[in-house]
């Protein structure tokens, strides 16, 4: 145990006696990780600021008129359409809304709007069935108006324009809601959301999805950086033999070198963890999606998972890397070997990143690197539960146990420590 | 008291280290049934040319390799510890200086120095009465906060040294003690040898110059391609090659061994 601590100690020593190290272990990762995000921010919100000038064209089929529900008066929707943008420049708000040129037209147009969208000469169409107001007026909760709004996802702005649009249908569904005697149906009409464009564009809400990988290629490497030096570099330069006869137990300098690794690898990962946390923030720009990325939404227990994957992720890949470079005579050839891992890591945590289902099959949660990309995810899109997450925690602390007792070995054997 | 019994290493070469060797055999045996006994207050030598199996046998002893057949035995205080079974303990026992054995270049003699006296187990007193009595001895008090990737080759060696016998051991096993010094630092190195065998230690060093062997050792164990060939005090040694200095003592054994073994002189 003594010798284990004086190890450890020393590595430590090491590391934290070397400004070239504390500045690329402990300053750089956090520091890149805020610039890359903060600049993603920065993109996001002079994006926000063009979509906001932007002049869209919006055609609306058999706009609703002036009627009366329950005797009470409902605002023709132009005229709802109005006032909304009144309010907007009333506040002052910059909005795509208040700039768009409305085109109010007749079921007969709808089917040349509908090429004029897929042309992209308009950004969006909003239809109203013809029979609205009757069917408003029938009150039956089983058949509701279908109101359908149409946009181009290959159009830039054209989705913009739909977002836009939501706040003024929600409006005058509220003004339709008022006139019913009673108040809490809310829901008035449903609405059908069609995009004619065809591609599957990566929109900028789903760059949380490059979270669990970023973090994940950090930590990693996080963990070789610190473990190629100080297990390939030692044997390169021929200091571990020096310990090598010395009394202590290879087991002891084999545990000692995995703590002190690991020690220092974690700070290194808090570090990169703080950095993300204040850039959390910034997410909400690049998302433009308060739910699904808005930092605050997060729960304590969700910051204590995130943190405790983070921490066993961090020591299964010191693991890996400690059992590689010991395996390696020199750091280059380390450095060699430890790439394709790197890789192969990283390939897995590529490998369902536009997936946005995250499985709930428990068997999944068990595959090493694997399920930590799953536990990210879900825990990103507060889709975690505990039992997965500590089937995940589980699995993995078994997989760190293996790779101790086989570093142990690895240090055993004099032809993989001591060989030229 | 050090038994050398039968140690015997065979390496394994490469395809690359076959054509450094010059060799198509891939086994090479280094050492090849080396036997001999080091007495307390001996400084005992093991002459030979470069390959002739010196570290590997060295390395042997002290635990770094696993010899493939043979032993060695510490005799102290009536224990006889095995380095190959025990040799977590043989460790605490002995001290190995070989060229391949480095000093962490990020750190300080004083701070080495103390490292390692914990990892021999030592208390923070004990330590302290060796630094000074090793640091004295070597002047490293002048470089002892001087880190090792700022120090000369002979700071280094000196450094080496001192760590090497930081717990005082009854064992000690340089290898080439004095390769790389000025002729100043080797007088220290040898005289200090001297001085610890004066106090009753068991030491074997190596080396390939006959000068050095003839002034220094006791008795002195003449190796060739990994075999022992002969044993004694220099005298001895003369005697029976019949021979007036050790040089010459050397190129006759070195030509009865390539008889024995088959081979031509060169
Ligand atoms: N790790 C090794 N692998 C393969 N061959 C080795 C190894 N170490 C030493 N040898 C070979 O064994 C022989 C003896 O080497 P060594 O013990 O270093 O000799 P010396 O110290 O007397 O110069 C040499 O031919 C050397 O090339
Ligand atoms: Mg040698």
């Amino acid at each position: 145990m003594r010798n284990i601590w004086t190890i450890v100690k020393k590595e430590l020593a090491r590391v934290f006696t070397d400004k070239t190290m504390i500045f690329s272990l402990f300053i750089l990762p956090p520091l890149t990780m805020y610039l890359i995000y903060g600049l993603m921010g920065m993109s996001a919100k002079n994006e926000a600021k063009k979509i906001n000038a932007y002049t869209p064209i919006v055609y609306v089929v058999n706009a609703p008129d002036t009627f009366t529900n329950n005797g009470k008066q409902v605002k023709s929707f132009s005229g709802v359409v109005e006032d909304y943008k009144n309010l907007m420049k009333l506040n002052e708000t910059e909005s795509l809304v208040a700039n768009a040129g409305i085109h109010y037209i007749n079921e007969s147009e709808f089917e040349s709007a509908k090429t004029k969208l897929q042309t992209q000469e308009i950004d969006l169409i909003i239809y109203f069935p013809a029979d609205f107001i009757q069917v408003v007026k029938n009150d039956d909760a089983t058949n509701k108006p279908q109101v359908e709004i149409l946009y181009n996802i290959d159009k830039s702005y054209s989705e913009s324009t739909y977002y836009g649009f939501v706040g003024v249908m929600s409006q005058y569904e509220n003004s339709i809601a008022a006139t019913k005697i009673e108040l809490e149906k809310l829901n008035i009409f449903n609405e059908k959301v069609t995009d004619l464009g065809d591609t599957e564009k990566a929109q900028g809400r789903f760059l949380g999805m490059f979270i669990p990988m970023i973090l994940i290629i950090y930590l990693f490497t996080g963990a070789m950086s610190v473990g190629m030096e100080s297990v390939a570099g030692e044997k390169e330069r021929g200091t571990i033999a020096t310990l090598l006869v010395t009394p202590i137990k290879r087991s002891e300098l084999a545990v000692g070198k995995i703590i002190s690794i690991s020690v220092i690898a974690v700070l290194s990962s808090i570090a990169s963890f703080i950095g993300l946390v204040a850039v959390m923030p910034q997410f909400n720009e690049i998302s433009g999606d308060e739910n699904l990325f808005g930092g605050l939404k997060y729960q304590i227990s969700d910051y204590l998972m995130l943190f405790g994957i983070m921490f066993v992720s961090v020591l299964l890949f010191v693991g890996l890397v400690v059992v590689v470079s010991t395996f390696s005579k020199t750091t280059k050839q380390a450095g060699a070997l430890v790439t394709p891992l790197m890789l192969i890591v990283m390939g897995i945590s590529f490998f369902n990143m536009f997936n946005m289902e995250v499985s709930q099959n428990p068997i999944e949660y068990l595959l090493p690197v694997y399920n930590i990309v799953l536990v990210l995810k879900a825990i990103f899109q507060f889709n975690i539960t505990f039992v997965n997450w500590l089937l995940a925690v589980f699995s993995t602390c078994i997989y760190i146990g293996l790779l101790v007792l086989i570093i142990q070995r690895m240090f055993k054997s004099e032809k993989i420590m001591f060989s030229r | 008291m050090l038994i050398v019994e039968n140690i015997t290493k065979t390496y394994r070469l490469s395809k690359k280290q076959m054509w450094i060797e010059n060799s198509n055999n891939p086994l090479k045996v280094a050492a090849n049934n080396v036997s001999f006994t080091v007495k307390p207050g001996e400084i005992f030598g093991l002459l030979g040319p470069n390959g002739a199996g010196k570290t590997t046998t060295l390395r042997c002893i002290s635990t770094l390799i696993k010899p493939d057949k043979g032993d060695a035995f510490i005799e102290l205080n009536n224990e006889r510890i095995s380095v190959v079974n025990e040799d977590d303990k043989a460790r605490g026992k002995l001290s190995f200086l070989t060229s391949e054995l480095k000093l962490e270049d990020h750190f300080t003699p004083n701070y080495l120095f103390n490292f390692f006296g914990q990892l021999y187990g030592l208390d923070e007193d004990t330590i302290a009465k060796n630094k000074k009595k090793l640091f004295d001895t070597f002047g490293i008090n002048d470089f002892a906060e001087v880190k090792v990737s700022q120090m000369s080759t002979g700071m280094k060696q000196k450094t080496s040294i001192a760590i090497s016998l930081v717990h005082d051991p009854d064992i000690i096993i340089f290898d080439e003690p004095t390769n790389g010094l000025d002729v100043l630092t080797a007088r220290t190195v040898t005289d200090y040898l001297q001085e610890l065998r004066n106090e009753g230690k068991t030491i074997v060093i190596s080396t390939h110059i006959m000068s050095l062997a003839a002034k220094l050792c006791d008795r002195i164990g003449i190796i060739i391609d990994g075999k022992i060939r002969m044993v004694g005090t220099t005298e001895e040694i003369l005697e029976e090659t019949n021979t007036r200095d050790l040089d010459d003592a050397f190129f006759e054994i070195f030509k009865r061994s390539k008889e024995e073994d088959g081979g031509i002189v060169a």
